[in-house]
C-alpha cells in the first residue's frame, strides 16, 4: 500500500509507527482467520470415513467372512439447494455491483471476493461456474436430448446480464477461479503490451474449442482443463494440480494469468461489457489527470489520454484500414480452412471416433494387440459399420463446426488488426471496459472519488486542479482509512 | 510516473517475524510437496493385489481349493498390501493439507510484507511519450505473430495426421441391412473354454441347466427329501448367506450351483460347492450404465436379478434388469459380456435364458426394440436376430420337439409365436391370449402348448393345427408356471390355491386352498409334485387327478419364490435370503 511506505519515512514518530503496526497485525490476522477457517474445512473432511476407496480393489476370490462394505452414492443435488445457489449468486453479483460500481469499495470487493472464493470455491466445489456453463449451454443447443437445468442457463445468463448493464463484476469478485488468482497476485508486474494483446488471442481459440467439443457431446474441455478445480475439491489427477500451481505461482507476478489470457467467459463478458450503460468509472465526475491512476491497475487496463499525441498521417492510415477490411474475408477463410483442418485430429478426443480408428486399425493391421477399448465396445455387440457410420456422422459433425470456430477466429484476428488500425481519442485516464475487472483497485487513488475515502491525495489533487499535467505536486498526505486494501 | 523513495524500517521485529515466517512456511511447503510428488510416484506404481507373492499364492489356491492354510496366508498378505497402499493414500491426503497449510501462510506473509513495501505514486513532470503510429504498428504485428504462431501449431498437428477413417472399407460406410455383420468377438484367451464341446441332450438331462431343469420341470430322482425345516436346521445340509438377492432360481451343472443377485449399483454372478455351499467365485458382471441411477426402475416382486440363468455345460450365462448380459466359465473368468440396451418395462425384466446346441436364446420384450435373439455362446456373437413388436413379456422362452425339429415358441401380449431356432424366422404366430401382461412360461406336453396369462385366459393350442383346444377364464395360473404330468396339469395360483386340470380338456379336477400365493414354479420328480408357496412352505403332494394328496409341508423358515433345482437326491433352494441344499 502506498500510505504504508510513506508513514514508514517517518519512521522516528511512534504515533505513526503504532498505525502501521496495528494495521500489518490486522491484515495478518483477518487473513490467518480465513486460511484458518478454509484449513479447518478440509480437516473436518479428512475426518469422514472414505468407503469409497475401499471399493478400488475387488474382495478376496474366496469366502471369508468379508463384510462387504455399504455402496456409497453421492446425493443429487437438491432442486432446493440449486436455487439457493442461485440466490446467492444474485447477491453476490448484486452486491459486487454495488461495491464496485456505487462505492468504488475495493474493501468490500476484497471481502465478497474471499466468501466467493470459499461459498462458490471450496464449498460448491467449483461447480457449477459461468465458465463451464458456456458448455453446458452448447451441448444443449445442438443436442436435443440434452436437457438444460434452468439453473444452469440462469448462471450462464446472469453474469452476462450484468455485464451488460455493470460491467465484469463477475470478475470482480464472484468468480472463485478469479479469487484464488486475485489473493496470490503479491507482486505483480506490468507485462509488456506486445505480449498481452498477443496473449489476448488465445481465450476466442479457447472458446471457439470448448463450444466445439461440447455441441459435439465430445467433451467438456473447459472443465477438463480447469486448473484450479483440484484446489477447491482437494483432489485432482496430478498433471492438472501442476498446472494449477503453476498458475497460480506465476501468479505471484502476473496477476490473473488464467482470467486474461486463457478465460473464454472473459470473452462473453467483455464483448458485453464494453456496451455497459453504467460500467466502473476511476472517477466519478471529471478527471484532473492527476495520473495517480495510471499504473494502479495491475492487469494494464488503463487507458491513457492520447490527446495531442503524434498521429499517423491520415490518408496511410485510411489506406491501411482499406487493406485490413480486404483481407479480412482472406483471413477468415484461413482460419476457417485450418480448423476444418484441425477437426480432424480433434474428432479423436471423441470416444466414439477414437473407438473406431483403433478398429479399424486393428482390421487392417491383425497383429495390432485389441485394446480395452476395441474390445469393450466388440462386447456391446454394436455392428462395424454402425461403428464406422457414427464415427463418421462425428467427425462430419466436427468438420463442419471447425470450419465455423476457424472463421470465428479469424474473424477475431482480422478485427482486432482493424481496431489497432483505428485510434479512438481519449481525453481522461479511463478503464478499458472491455477486459476491466472492475476490481476498484484504481478507484482508490482517484481524489475526486468521494465514496473511496482517498483523502490523502485529495489536496494535493485540488491542488492540480485547472494546472497543467507537467506540474509537479507534492507528495500526497496518506490515510489510515486504507488500511487492508490491498 | 515515478514513485517516491521512501526508506522502509526492515529492522522492525514485526518485518522481520513476517519475513522469517514467509519463507520458513515456504521451504515447509517446499519439503511436503516433494514428500507428496514422490509419495505419488510410488502409489502410481504401486499394485496391492498383483503382487507377485500373492499372485504365487491365488495360482497355488486355484490348484488346492479347498487348503485353508493357504486361504488365511493370502488373506494376510492381501490384508498387508491393502494396509500399506491405504496408509500411503493417507498420508498423501494428509500432506496435501499441510501444504496448503504452508502456502497459505507463506501468501499471508509475503503479501503483507509487499503491502508493507508498496510505494505511494507521485507523478513526475514527465510528458507522456507514447508515440500511437508505433504502438498501434506493434499491436498489429503482436496480434499477427500471435495469429501465425496458432495458425502453425493447429497445422503443426493437422497437416501430418492421419485417421484410419480417412479412408475407411466402403462395405462398412453403407447402412446396415437386417443381417449386420456383428463384430467378431475378441480373440480368446487359451484358458478360456471356447472348444470346449456343447453338451449333449443327454447330458443336459443329468443336470439342471436352466429355468425349470432340462425338462419342463420333470427331474430325476427317487430319494428326494420330503421334510426340512429351515429353521431348526433339519434336513439342511447347508445354508449360504448371498450377499445380493434375486428372484432368479439356481441352477446346476456337476458340483456347481450358480445363481445371480443384483440391485441398483451392482449385478454379480454366485458359483458355489453344491455339496459344501462354499462360494467358488462371484463375478460382477460388466455393466453400461454410468451411474446406478441409470438402472431402470422395477418392482419390489421382481427386483434386477428375476431371470434364471443358463448354462451350455461350459459357461454360464446371466441377464438382468439392466439389460446386461454376461457369460463366464466355470473357473470365473468373463468369457463375454454384452448390453442389449435397457429394457423398457413397467416391472423389471424376468425373461430367462435358454441353451440351443450352442447359441443362447434370448427373450427381450419390451415396450421398445424388443427382440428374440440367439447368440454363439462361445463368443457372444450374434448368430440371428429377430425383431419382436408383441410389447412387454415376463415369461421365458420354451424349446420344443415337434416332428423331428425344435421351435421356440415366446409368449407376449396377446400372442404365441414360434421360431426356428437356427435361422431365427418366426414359424407361426396365434393370438389366443388377449392384451395381456404374461409370465408363465409357454409349457409343453402331449403334443399341446399350454399358456397362460393372469386375469385373461389359460389356453391349450394343438401344435400341429394351431388351433386353440382349450381355453379357461378360470383358475389360471398367473406367475408360476405349470408343470405336466401325465394326463394331468399342475400349478399354483398366484392369488393362492393349488390346482390340478386335465391336460386334454383343461377341466379343472381339484382345486386346494391354501393360505398364500403362489409365484414359483412346479416340479415333477416321480409322482411326486414339488411347489412351494410364497411364505416357503412346500407342498409336496401326489401327482394324481383325483385329488390333493399331501405328502409333506415342510417350511423353509423365510420366503421363497423360486423354483427348486434338483441336485443328485437333494433340492437346491433359494429363499430370500439364503440359498440351501434339502438333502438327508
Amino acid at each position: 500500500m502506498a500510505w504504508v511506505g510513506h508513514i514508514s519515512k517517518g519512521a522516528a514518530n511512534g504515533a505513526d509507527s503504532m498505525v502501521v503496526i496495528r494495521a500489518t497485525i490486522g491484515i495478518i490476522f483477518a487473513r490467518l482467520f480465513f486460511f484458518a477457517f478454509v484449513t479447518l474445512s478440509f480437516l473436518t473432511s479428512l475426518a469422514q470415513d472414505r468407503p469409497d476407496q475401499e471399493l478400488r480393489f475387488p474382495a478376496p476370490e474366496f469366502e471369508s467372512g468379508y463384510k462387504f462394505p455399504e455402496t456409497t452414492i453421492p446425493q443429487a443435488t437438491t432442486e432446493t439447494r440449486q436455487w439457493i445457489d442461485v440466490a446467492v449468486f444474485a447477491a453476490a453479483l448484486s452486491l459486487a455491483t454495488w461495491f464496485a460500481v456505487k462505492r468504488h469499495s475495493r474493501r468490500g470487493v476484497f471481502w465478497l471476493m474471499i466468501f466467493s472464493l470459499l461459498y462458490f470455491g471450496f464449498y460448491k466445489q467449483g461447480c457449477i461456474c459461468p465458465i463451464g456453463s458456456i458448455q453446458n449451454v452448447a451441448l444443449s443447443l445442438f443436442n436435443s436430448h440434452y436437457a438444460l437445468p434452468v439453473t444452469v442457463l440462469i448462471f450462464f445468463v446472469l453474469p452476462l446480464l450484468f455485464a451488460l448493464v455493470f460491467g465484469r463484476v463477475f470478475c470482480a469478485s464472484v468468480c472463485a477461479l478469479g479469487a484464488i488468482q486475485d489473493l496470490v497476485a503479491i507482486k505483480p508486474v506490468q507485462l509488456p503490451r506486445k505480449i498481452t494483446i498477443g496473449l489476448s488471442v488465445i481465450p476466442y481459440a479457447y472458446l471457439g474449442l470448448a463450444v466445439l467439443l461440447a455441441a459435439t457431446n465430445t467433451g467438456f474441455l473447459i472443465c477438463r482443463f480447469d486448473p484450479f478445480i483440484g484446489f477447491f475439491r482437494r483432489t485432482g489427477n496430478a498433471p492438472y494440480l501442476y498446472l494449477g500451481a503453476a498458475f497460480l505461482l506465476v501468479g505471484v507476478f502476473i496477476a490473473r494469468p488464467y482470467c486474461r489470457f486463457f478465460c473464454p467467459y472473459g470473452v462473453l463478458l467483455g464483448l458485453l461489457s464494453r456496451l455497459s450503460r453504467w460500467h466502473l468509472a476511476i472517477t466519478p465526475t471529471n478527471c484532473v489527470s492527476c495520473r495517480l491512476c495510471e499504473n494502479s491497475c495491475p492487469f494494464d487496463y488503463i487507458e491513457k489520454p492520447n490527446l495531442g499525441l503524434a498521429r499517423e498521417n491520415r490518408q496511410t492510415g485510411v489506406r491501411r484500414l482499406g487493406y485490413m477490411f480486404l483481407m479480412l474475408p482472406v483471413l477468415v477463410a484461413l482460419c476457417a480452412w485450418v480448423g476444418h483442418r484441425l477437426s480432424i485430429p480433434l474428432s479423436r478426443y471423441n470416444s466414439t471416433v477414437a473407438v473406431a480408428e483403433q478398429f479399424l486399425a486393428e482390421k487392417q493391421n491383425p497383429e495390432l494387440e485389441p485394446t480395452l477399448e476395441t474390445k469393450t465396445f466388440r462386447s456391446k455387440g454394436v455392428t462395424e459399420s454402425e461403428l464406422v457410420q457414427n464415427a463418421l456422422a462425428i467427425r462430419s459433425q466436427m468438420d463442419f463446426g471447425g470450419w465455423l470456430v476457424g472463421g470465428f477466429v479469424g474473424l477475431v484476428f482480422g478485427l482486432k488488426l482493424i481496431g489497432f488500425s483505428m485510434v479512438r481519442t481519449q481525453k481522461d485516464y479511463e478503464v478499458d471496459r472491455t477486459h476491466c475487472f472492475s476490481c476498484a483497485r484504481c478507484c482508490t487513488y482517484c481524489p475526486n472519488d468521494p465514496n473511496s475515502k482517498t483523502a490523502f491525495i485529495s489536496t494535493s489533487a485540488r491542488n492540480l486542479q485547472g494546472s497543467t499535467l507537467s506540474s509537479s505536486p507534492k507528495p500526497p498526505t496518506p490515510a489510515p482509512e486504507l488500511a487492508g486494501q490491498i | 510516473m515515478r514513485v517516491v523513495e521512501y526508506r522502509k524500517n526492515t529492522q522492525w521485529t514485526g518485518y522481520r517475524a513476517l519475513w522469517a515466517l514467509g519463507v520458513v512456511a515456504g521451504l515447509f511447503s517446499i519439503v511436503v510437496c516433494a514428500f507428496v510428488i514422490a509419495n505419488n510416484l510410488r502409489l502410481k506404481a504401486s499394485d496391492p493385489i498383483h503382487t507377485p507373492a500373492l499372485v504365487r499364492l491365488v495360482q497355488e489356491l486355484k490348484a488346492s481349493p479347498q487348503n485353508e492354510a493357504l486361504k488365511e496366508q493370502i488373506r494376510e498378505l492381501d490384508y498387508l498390501a491393502r494396509r500399506a497402499f491405504f496408509t500411503s493414500e493417507h498420508f498423501n491426503q494428509f500432506a496435501s493439507w499441510l501444504l496448503l497449510g504452508g502456502v497459505a501462510v507463506s501468501i499471508v506473509a509475503f503479501k503483507a510484507l509487499s503491502t508493507y513495501h508498496r510505494q505511494a505514486p507521485f507523478p513526475d513532470s514527465q510528458e507522456p511519450k507514447d508515440d500511437l503510429t508505433t504502438n498501434a504498428l506493434w499491436a498489429r504485428q503482436s496480434v499477427t505473430v500471435a495469429g501465425l504462431i496458432l495458425v502453425g501449431l493447429a497445422l503443426s498437428l493437422a497437416l501430418p495426421w492421419k485417421s484410419t477413417l480417412d479412408h475407411p472399407p466402403r462395405e462398412l460406410t453403407v447402412a446396415s441391412s437386417e443381417t449386420t455383420k456383428i463384430l467378431a468377438p475378441p480373440k480368446l484367451k487359451a484358458s478360456m473354454p471356447a472348444a470346449s464341446p456343447i453338451a449333449s441332450r443327454e447330458e443336459r438331462l443329468k443336470h439342471w441347466p436352466g429355468f425349470r431343469g432340462p425338462s419342463s420341470g420333470r427331474g430325476l430322482g427317487t430319494n428326494l427329501p420330503t421334510q426340512w425345516d429351515g429353521n431348526s436346521g433339519q434336513g439342511i445340509l447347508w445354508k449360504k448367506t448371498l450377499p445380493l438377492s434375486g428372484f432368479g432360481s439356481p441352477i446346476v451343472w456337476g458340483n456347481r450351483v450358480f445363481v445371480s443377485g443384483g440391485n441398483k449399483q451392482t449385478r454379480v454372478v454366485y458359483a458355489l460347492d453344491a455339496e459344501s455351499g462354499n462360494l467358488l467365485w462371484e463375478k460382477t458382471v460388466p455393466s453400461k450404465l454410468n451411474s446406478p441411477g441409470d438402472a431402470p426402475e422395477v418392482n419390489a416382486d421382481t427386483g434386477y436379478a428375476a431371470p434364471t440363468m443358463a448354462t451350455d455345460g461350459a459357461r454360464v450365462f446371466a441377464i438382468f434388469a439392466t439389460g446386461d448380459l454376461a457369460a463366464f466359465d466355470f473357473d470365473g473368468n468373463q468369457v463375454w459380456a454384452q448390453h442389449l440396451g435397457m429394457p423398457v418395462n413397467p416391472y423389471g425384466h424376468s425373461s430367462s435364458l435358454e441353451v440351443f446346441e450352442d447359441t443362447l436364446i434370448i427373450q427381450f420384450d419390451h415396450k421398445k426394440d424388443g427382440f428374440v435373439a440367439a447368440l454363439d455362446v462361445r463368443t457372444g456373437a450374434t448368430r440371428w436376430k429377430s425383431e419382436r413388436k408383441f410389447g412387454s413379456s415376463w415369461s421365458s422362452p420354451a424349446l420344443i420337439e415337434t416332428g423331428g425339429h425344435t421351435e421356440i415358441i415366446l409368449v407376449a401380449g396377446a400372442f404365441v409365436a414360434s421360431y426356428d431356432p437356427v435361422t431365427g424366422n418366426e414359424l407361426w404366430r396365434l393370438k389366443c391370449l388377449g392384451e395381456a401382461e404374461v409370465v408363465p412360461a409357454p409349457v409343453f406336453a402331449n403334443g399341446f402348448l399350454y399358456v397362460a396369462a393372469d386375469h385373461v385366459k389359460f389356453a391349450a393350442i394343438d401344435v400341429k393345427t394351431r388351433q386353440i383346444v382349450w381355453e379357461n377364464n378360470e383358475d389360471i395360473p398367473g406367475i408360476g408356471t405349470p408343470v405336466a404330468s401325465g394326463d394331468f396339469l399342475f400349478g399354483g395360483l398366484s392369488e393362492g390355491g393349488i390346482v390340478c386340470w386335465d391336460a386334454k380338456t383343461g377341466k379343472r379336477l381339484w382345486l386346494q386352498e391354501t393360505d398364500n400365493a403362489f409365484y414359483a414354479s412346479p416340479i415333477v420328480v416321480g409322482n411326486r409334485v414339488f411347489l412351494p408357496d410364497r411364505t416357503g412352505k412346500m407342498f409336496i403332494f401326489e401327482a394324481s387327478g383325483v385329488a390333493f394328496k399331501s405328502i409333506a409341508q415342510p417350511s423353509l423358515g423365510e420366503d421363497a419364490v423360486t423354483t427348486p433345482a434338483i441336485y443328485g437326491e437333494s433340492l437346491i433352494y433359494r429363499g430370500a435370503k439364503h440359498l440351501f441344499r434339502i438333502g438327508k
